[in-house]
């Protein structure tokens, strides 16, 4: 009778636990482990990406806000090129094809500023939204863009773009569901207009944030006032500005470098209280971010007198963060008569910061102007505070209540954000601080980037660019006609008189600390056809302080690779296209020829033989970073122990069982070259060894002997495992911290100090790079470190990657018309018409 | 009998690719519906897991033939941190298993219920 029943009480038993197991694993997510059912279905799960990861060759889609059609070509390396008859149309094509190609990094970039990761990614996103709702970027990105006009471009352009965007979203099916939605178990949200906004709050966020005044506090709090002054100076010791000064070359400021003062624990406490708490807002509180890390854009035009074919040459590469999908996305937009355009986009906003038209190219790399300061408040309460006071009146703090919630919407977290008439309060270390900072001032930067898009000269370049607000831009630029042209563009403050310094903390207390207006046009640094007939940006100090010595920043990086292409530009008359790449990749830095003869002679005695040895190497070196160079790794590592040995001084804070505190902050190393000029500078005295007083040579000796035994024992006896190209890799990240969708050990030339510099982790470096020729017919070649989908299935996802690797530069197709694409180079097309 | 056992398993496969076309809990459903049909066959509750995998075997060779299967099955693999073959290997086994349980348990209830029909027959006959 039991036999005729089957399988025995156990089996089924069983059966339906592993039924209700597997059931259950299909419907939930488990651990880090997504819900399998909807991930491995091969109908409607992530297989079906292997459907939709080459688009098809020939599509047509209807958009109801389509005011006519719009053909878009894909070249053969996925890069759309629009043909519309209006630019709302195009840019309603342009938000379709990146929602196509980048919806998960358009809504996690929007989510960052937002402050709702965690409402897609769950409880462990918290603090990241917390960070995003106390620097308050998207309130003040949405209060700017409510104040646009209705005819603006940041209005009418970025509601079309809405309007393609939300059309794709609309029309999705399950099967189109980006990868990392799917992992997440999430679906995307519609876009909104104010999104774009948001973005460029982002990119200010990323270009212009800066706690640097802290910073500075807690290194005066350390070693006093002057030897701060010295350390981090306001004008940089080598000068080799943007705006031409008449030199042939660097010049050479170099001072003395006053001995540090006795710290002063009680300013040194607050001092570092409130530097945490703002490297915490930053994301930043680690030594590494701290350190002088070589990371940079250059930009520089040629004037057609200095090259090979008299054309005029532009070159572009803005260095960020290197992620996957590219921060980047490649596009034409042509719209008759109006606009014709070759660029980069980011994706969530219609039009390309950086590119190229028929008559005019153009990029920028960061000014790096100071253009946020903190304001010490007087509160009525020191915890709990509801006025401040300006001119001995009280003022009302305004007061937004942010709730941050987890998945499913469910409050996780509220935080109560104070503003004074500056801007978001910090409460840190006793004291509430203010920051006043022009990117909370938000501004339309779709219609600048729209009229550089539709300029015909460089002057009518800057005509457009007026009005860019910020961050400040160098732009730099060249056109047909054969002028070239550079100016760092964004509204710089006018400091009132109890604020000269932005560097330094000022007191909230009085309203002539307030910034009190704008720099005018003609005092931005600038250089129209200077004589030398070219003109270079790289992050560096934008005017000689003997041509204009007011008060624009303080933070520049070391000049090196502006040195470095001035250099080249000088040395060559007759610039090409590819001349301008190899600057681009140029293995070779500036710096060495200053610091490695002190590090080959630093031992008269030659008696130890593991500096000979080391000396020898160094000595043999001809200076480049190269793949396979095998003294380079040797150079960069002596030159990092060299800075934690002098900077010793500068430690401070830190948590118990660290074996020494936290390095405060790193002097540029430029700063430790002008040291190096005065061997028995107090600074060269090893904190360590109180008995003994070490001058620079006993400090660079150590240095590069500790360097060398350091990498005995990593990598063994110099050879082989020496090899730059084994040591230094660049590390493309996911953008959303899969680190499977990454591509980490990608090979790279450059070092410290190169054009194309390569430092810290290896997640920065040139994220786009481009030469323009301004010939009679406009001709581009450019790569960015990815591929045009945000796909990870897509064949797409990383096939630049190679080419960006070994330097080389795609040809960029430039067409007038949809049919002068040739057929052997369009992947697919699609049509976008206008719903009935 | 081995015609009958291929022809059902024919017919159950066509039947697990059409519950896919709706999501993947109805390749559950459609295993119960088979268990409680063929309830009186010992083999059908392996039919049915059978079928669930040469189905979605079936649609993962479809997917095949339009885009890069093996860069999802490598992507996947590296997110889940395991080969490429155990993603293929997963999916079959999820699909295989959902088929052969919820058949097992649904023919479980079906017999159960075929009894107390049977004895209900034979007392009103008594």
């Amino acid at each position: 009778m039991s036999r005729r029943l089957g399988p025995s009480p156990v089996t089924i038993v069983l059966a339906a636990a592993v039924l209700t197991g597997t059931l259950y694993v299909g419907a939930r997510p488990v651990g880090g482990a997504p819900a399998f059912g909807p991930l491995l279905d091969p109908v409607h799960g992530v297989w079906a990406l292997a459907r939709t990861a080459t688009p098809p060759a020939d599509a047509t889609v209807q958009i109801p806000s389509l005011a006519d059609l719009v053909e878009v070509r894909f070249d053969d390396r996925g890069v759309p090129h629009i043909f519309a008859t209006s630019l709302t149309d195009a840019a309603r094509a342009m938000g379709y094809v990146h929602a196509r190609d980048r919806l998960f990094q358009m809504e996690l970039q929007a989510r960052a500023v937002a402050g709702t990761v965690a409402e897609l990614v769950g409880d462990r996103a918290v603090a990241v939204d917390r960070e995003a709702r106390a620097q308050g970027l998207a309130a003040f990105a949405r209060r700017g863009y409510e104040a646009l006009g209705p005819q603006s471009a940041g209005r009418t352009l970025t509601e079309a773009y809405a309007q393609g965007v939300n059309a794709y979203i609309d029309a999705m099916t399950d099967d189109d569901i980006p990868f990392e939605f799917r992992l997440l178990g999430a679906r995307p949200q519609r876009w909104e207009p104010v999104y774009t906004a948001y973005l460029f709050a982002r990119m200010g966020l990323t270009l212009a944030y800066s706690e640097g005044e802290l910073r500075r506090g807690a290194i005066e709090a350390l070693v006093g006032r002057d030897a701060a002054d010295a350390l981090f100076p306001r004008d940089n010791p080598i000068q080799e500005p943007i705006q031409p000064n008449g030199q042939h070359a660097a010049r050479m400021d170099f001072r003395k470098v006053p001995p540090p003062a006795q710290p002063d624990s009680g300013k040194l406490k607050i001092a570092m209280s409130l530097l945490e708490s703002a490297r915490t807002l930053a994301g930043a509180a680690n030594e590494a971010q701290l350190d002088d890390v070589a990371v940079g854009s250059n930009n520089w035009a040629v004037s057609p007198r200095r090259t090979a074919a008299g054309k005029a040459l532009l070159a572009g590469d803005p260095h960020l963060a290197l992620t996957l999908p590219s921060i980047w996305y490649q596009a034409q937009i042509v719209v008759p008569d109006t606009l014709d355009v070759y660029g980069v986009t980011i994706p969530g906003a219609p039009i390309p910061p950086i590119g190229f038209n028929r008559d005019v190219a153009w990029s920028e790399t960061n000014t790096g102007a100071d253009v946020a300061d903190y304001f010490v408040e007087t509160v009525d309460d020191s915890t709990h505070p509801t006025r401040y006071q300006v001119d001995g009146a009280w003022r009302a703090l305004t007061y937004r209540v942010e709730a941050i919630r987890g998945k499913g919407g469910r409050v996780i977290s509220t935080d109560t954000i104070r503003e004074s008439h500056r801007g978001s309060m910090l409460h840190a270390g006793g004291q509430w601080i203010s920051r006043r900072w022009t990117i909370n001032d938000g501004d339309d930067i779709t219609g600048p980037f729209l009229g550089a898009a539709r300029s015909k000269s460089v002057k009518e370049l800057w005509e457009a660019t007026n009005g860019f607000f910020a961050p400040a831009q160098n732009f730099v630029s060249a056109d047909r006609g054969g002028h070239i042209a550079i100016r760092s563009t964004g509204h710089f403050p006018i400091r009132g008189r109890g604020a000269v310094r932005g560097d330094l903390l000022l007191d909230g207390s009085k309203s002539a600390s307030d910034w009190q207006g704008w720099w005018k046009l003609a005092e931005y640094p600038q250089a129209y056809d200077p004589p030398q007939g070219f003109v270079v940006s790289a992050n560096q100090q934008p005017k000689d302080p003997r041509v204009d010595p007011r008060y624009i920043g303080w933070d520049w990086p070391s000049p090196w690779r502006a040195i470095r292409i001035n250099e080249m530009l000088r040395a060559d008359s007759a610039i090409t296209p590819d001349a301008m790449r190899r600057i681009q990749t140029t293995p070779v830095s500036a710096q060495t020829k200053y610091f490695l003869p002190m590090m080959v002679e630093a031992d008269a005695t030659g008696r130890d033989s593991s500096f000979s040895n080391a000396s020898r190497l160094l000595r043999d070196w001809d200076g480049t970073f190269d793949a396979d160079n095998r003294a380079a790794v040797l150079y960069e590592t002596t030159l990092a122990e060299l800075a934690a040995r002098t900077w010793d001084e500068l430690r401070a804070g830190g948590t118990a069982g660290e074996p020494l505190p936290r390095r405060v902050d790193t002097p540029q190393n430029v700063v430790l070259l002008q040291l190096m000029q005065d061997p028995t500078n107090p600074w060269w005295d090893d904190q360590r060894t109180p008995d003994v007083r070490e001058r620079r040579d006993d400090i660079i000796r150590a240095s590069v002997l500790a360097a060398y035994r350091t990498l005995v024992q990593r990598l063994g006896q110099p050879g082989d495992m020496w090899r730059w190209g084994l040591n230094r890799r660049a590390s493309v990240r996911h953008l959303g911290g899969i680190a499977a969708l990454g591509r980490p050990n990608v090979p790279v030339t450059g070092g410290p100090g190169s054009v194309s510099p390569s430092s810290g982790d290896g997640n920065h470096g040139a994220s786009w790079r481009m030469v323009v020729e301004l010939g009679d017919e406009v001709r581009g070649w450019g790569v960015y470190p990815g591929g045009q989908s945000g796909n990870p299935i897509s064949p797409r996802y990383t096939d630049l990657l190679d080419k960006w690797s070994a330097g080389t530069l795609d040809s960029l197709p430039f067409p007038r018309t949809a049919a002068d694409l040739p057929t052997a180079k369009t992947s697919s097309r699609l049509l976008l018409k206008k719903a009935p | 009998m081995m015609r009958h056992l291929l022809m059902r398993t024919v017919l159950v496969s066509v039947a697990m690719v059409l519950a896919s076309m709706i999501g993947w809990w109805a390749i559950p459903v459609a295993g119960a519906v088979f268990g409680a049909l063929t309830y009186r066959d010992s083999a059908g509750p392996v039919v049915a897991g059978f079928g669930a995998i040469i189905a979605w075997s079936g649609l993962l060779m479809y997917d095949a033939i339009r885009g890069p299967v093996s860069n999802v099955a490598a992507t996947v693999g590296a997110v889940l941190q395991t080969k490429p073959i155990a993603v293929y290997l997963l999916t079959l086994a999820f699909a295989g298993l959902l088929g052969i349980c919820s058949a097992l348990v649904s023919r479980t209830f079906a017999r159960f219920f075929a009894r107390v029909r049977e004895r209900g027959a034979e007392s009103t006959e008594a």
